[in-house]
């Protein structure tokens, strides 16, 4: 089976910084794949530049076995990719159910005319479009905040709030950066089920993330990055069990890996 | 587009087996707390109609202002909704109003002026030649941001400034004189008062239709641009898509302005379209409130109100002051409004809707203590958090 997602041999770098080396990874359908590493190893850039935002210096990124690589983001959207932010983008002076509504812009097909008009196929549309986006808020547990500003939520509904803009076109694959990061810790159950839901449902999910409970606990895949570099990809057994993981990224402290960071 | 789904915190559902009075009471709360606007572009819709048919009366009675303001008041709402979209939705400072109108005041002047076209052709014209270029500007001027654009689009604004003046087309600072003015069949646009309804039909015909693109998902994509470019892209909002096409329209709106502006007054120069124009404009816009629509009339009308009456009174209170009066006052007013009330009187409006809306929805919510038969009718109390 092709994957649904597949980089290889991603090469980037800042000045003289190389933020990535030849990272590849290669995700599936149904399937939670997790991107880990100590700060800096590169993770963010990773998103970047498979998502459009950034643009890798070489390697390729493919969507179904297709090369997309320099696609830019709504390019990369069309194709059936969304994504978040480490550091949460919403859109502060839209309430919270614009704001999901936004992540729903490509299935909304009318022009700029029939909006003006009102034409009744786009009332259809946007009306299909309300029920989707207050479907996904339900789904993230933030569905009685749909009418607050964004900008004046507390940090963790931000970024369940940007979960729920994310998955609400029904993505095929979903890139979170650090999701749980500030979230309370029955936040944090509400996102685990909702990935692991959202992946039986078949979309591929890609997880930046610290937090070491929620990592083995949902992935089945793990790629680990350090200094850019790959430094090993397995299952969650494995990758606790690998010697060159623990020098490089749970060697730090074993205690530390439990917390949640991204300070 | 209501938003009756998802009931938000604090909004009273519509209970069955509730008397109707406290059905109406409940939705009445509900739409001036703003939580469903079903009915508020219909509101606005008569308040401004209203306003409108009778600004014969109103206007002459104000004592400084005529029904030549209420006319050019129409016109720089056309020219506003333009600057609502751009900065206000879509936050991008792009300030080339002065060109836009003044290629549609031209084009209806040039192609009218020894009755060469009809009018109202001259003006289509103006639109096309006003969508072409603007799409024509937007390919360089979109991959600027901030500063950069608002410099750029000043260029701009000079340049189209400069062009007027010195093209031997446009009369330069003499102008053009005997523009016709429109009909329709048999029926001549003659009196201020019949200019007054034409200008404002139109006008408010276009705040209609740009409240519903604002309330579209081209709306929500516009907020996103200025919210975060990154995560509109890749919602897959297309942010300089999104800016192109409120630049075209914000130019088509203009143009009409600048068509209807040329026909009223028979006459077009230079000085119409320089950059006092501008800076009117965004008084008026943030006077009324950067992201409504709605109120900017109210805006526009506010600083023309003022501005007149500077003129008439100010003479008399403070001697030795001349025309340039206003122009003084639009710099207080706008910076005491950004400071202030930075939503401008639609926030000043929403604000004073929403308390009444909290008013009506605890009297909505009272539980029967009334006698029977009393105002409140059944006992069905509303908890509210
Ligand atoms: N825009 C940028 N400009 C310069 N250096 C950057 C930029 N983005 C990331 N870097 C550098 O690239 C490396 C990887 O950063 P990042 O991808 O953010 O790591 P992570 O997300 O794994 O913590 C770091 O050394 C960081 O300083
Ligand atoms: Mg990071």
């Amino acid at each position: 089976m092709t994957p649904v997602f597949e980089a290889i041999d991603l090469n980037k770098s800042f000045g003289g910084v190389a933020a990535l080396q030849a990272a590849s990874i290669s995700v599936e359908h149904h399937r939670i794949h997790a991107l880990i590493g100590p700060n800096g190893a590169g993770k963010t850039t990773f998103f970047n530049c498979v998502s459009g935002h950034q643009q890798p210096e070489s390697g390729k990124v493919l969507m179904n076995g297709v090369d997309v690589t320099g696609a830019p983001p709504y390019r990369m959207a069309e194709l059936g990719m969304a994504r978040t932010f480490q550091n949460v983008e919403l859109f502060p002076a839209m309430n919270v159910l614009d704001n999901v509504l936004v992540g729903d812009h490509l299935e909304i097909s009318e022009g700029p005319v029939a909006a003006m008009l009102r034409l009744p196929r786009h009332r259809r549309s946007e009306r299909r479009a309300r029920s989707r986006a207050l479907a996904a808020l339900e789904r993230t547990g933030t569905a009685q905040l749909a009418h607050r500003l964004a900008g004046e939520l507390p940090y963790g509904s931000q970024r369940l709030v940007e979960i729920a803009r994310a998955l609400v076109g029904g993505p095929s694959v979903l890139l979170l950066d650090e999701p749980a990061a500030g979230l309370t810790a029955g936040e944090a159950d509400i996102l685990r089920e909702l990935l692991v839901a959202i992946a039986a449902e078949g979309s591929a999910v890609l997880l930046v993330e610290h937090d070491m409970r929620t990592v083995m606990a949902l992935a089945e895949e793990i790629t680990v990055l350090d200094a850019g570099r790959v430094i090993a990809v397995g299952p969650p057994g494995q990758i606790q069990a690998n010697p060159v993981v623990i020098a490089a990224y749970l060697g730090v402290g074993a205690e530390e890996s439990g917390e949640v960071a991204g300070s | 587009m209501t938003r009756s789904l998802g009931a938000p915190e604090g909004t009273a559902r519509d209970g069955s087996g509730r008397s109707p009075l406290k059905k109406v009471l409940v939705r009445g709360a509900d739409v001036l707390r703003g939580h469903r606007d079903g009915l508020a572009p219909a509101a606005g819709m008569v308040v401004l109609g209203i306003g409108v048919l009778t600004m014969p009366a109103w206007l002459p009675a104000t004592g400084f202002l005529t029904l030549t303001d209420g006319v050019l008041a129409g016109i720089y709402t056309l020219l506003g909704i333009g600057m609502v979209l751009l900065l206000g939705y879509t936050g991008q400072l792009a300030l080339t109003v002065n060109a836009s109108y003044g290629i549609g005041a031209y084009a209806t002047a040039i192609l009218t002026v020894d009755d060469r076209i009809d009018p109202w052709l001259a003006m289509l014209v103006g639109i096309v030649v006003n969508i072409v270029v603007a799409l024509a500007l937007a390919f360089p001027l979109f991959r600027l941001q901030g500063h950069f654009l608002a410099v750029a689009t000043l260029g701009v604004a000079l340049m189209g400034y400069t062009v007027f003046e010195a093209a031997p087309v446009t009369g330069g600072s003499n102008g053009i004189n005997g523009i016709p003015t429109l009909s329709i069949g048999s029926f001549h646009f003659v009196s201020d008062m019949a200019w007054t309804y034409l200008v404002w039909v139109i006008a408010l015909a276009a705040l209609l239709a740009c409240r519903n693109l604002v309330t579209s998902h081209f709306g929500r994509a516009m907020l996103a641009v200025s919210g975060s470019e990154a995560a509109a892209e890749s919602s897959g909002a297309r942010p300089f898509w999104i800016k192109t096409l409120v630049f075209v329209v914000a130019a088509a709106l203009s143009s009409v302005a600048g068509s209807l502006y040329a026909s009223y007054a028979g006459f077009v120069s230079s000085s119409s379209f320089d950059l006092t124009l501008t800076l009117t404009l965004l008084v008026m816009v943030v006077v009324g409130g950067l992201r409504s629509l709605w109120a900017l009339p109210f805006g526009v009308l506010g600083i023309l109100a003022l501005s007149a009456a500077l003129q008439t009174y100010g003479p008399s209170v403070i001697p030795a002051t001349g025309s340039d009066i206003p122009i003084v006052g639009y710099g207080v007013i706008l910076i005491l409004f950004l400071l202030v009330v930075p939503g401008g009187l639609a926030s000043a409006g929403r604000w004073c809707a929403g308390q009444a809306g909290r008013l009506v929805a605890r009297v909505a919510a009272t539980p029967a203590t009334q006698p029977a038969g009393g105002l409140y009718g059944t006992a069905s109390s509303e908890s509210r958090p």
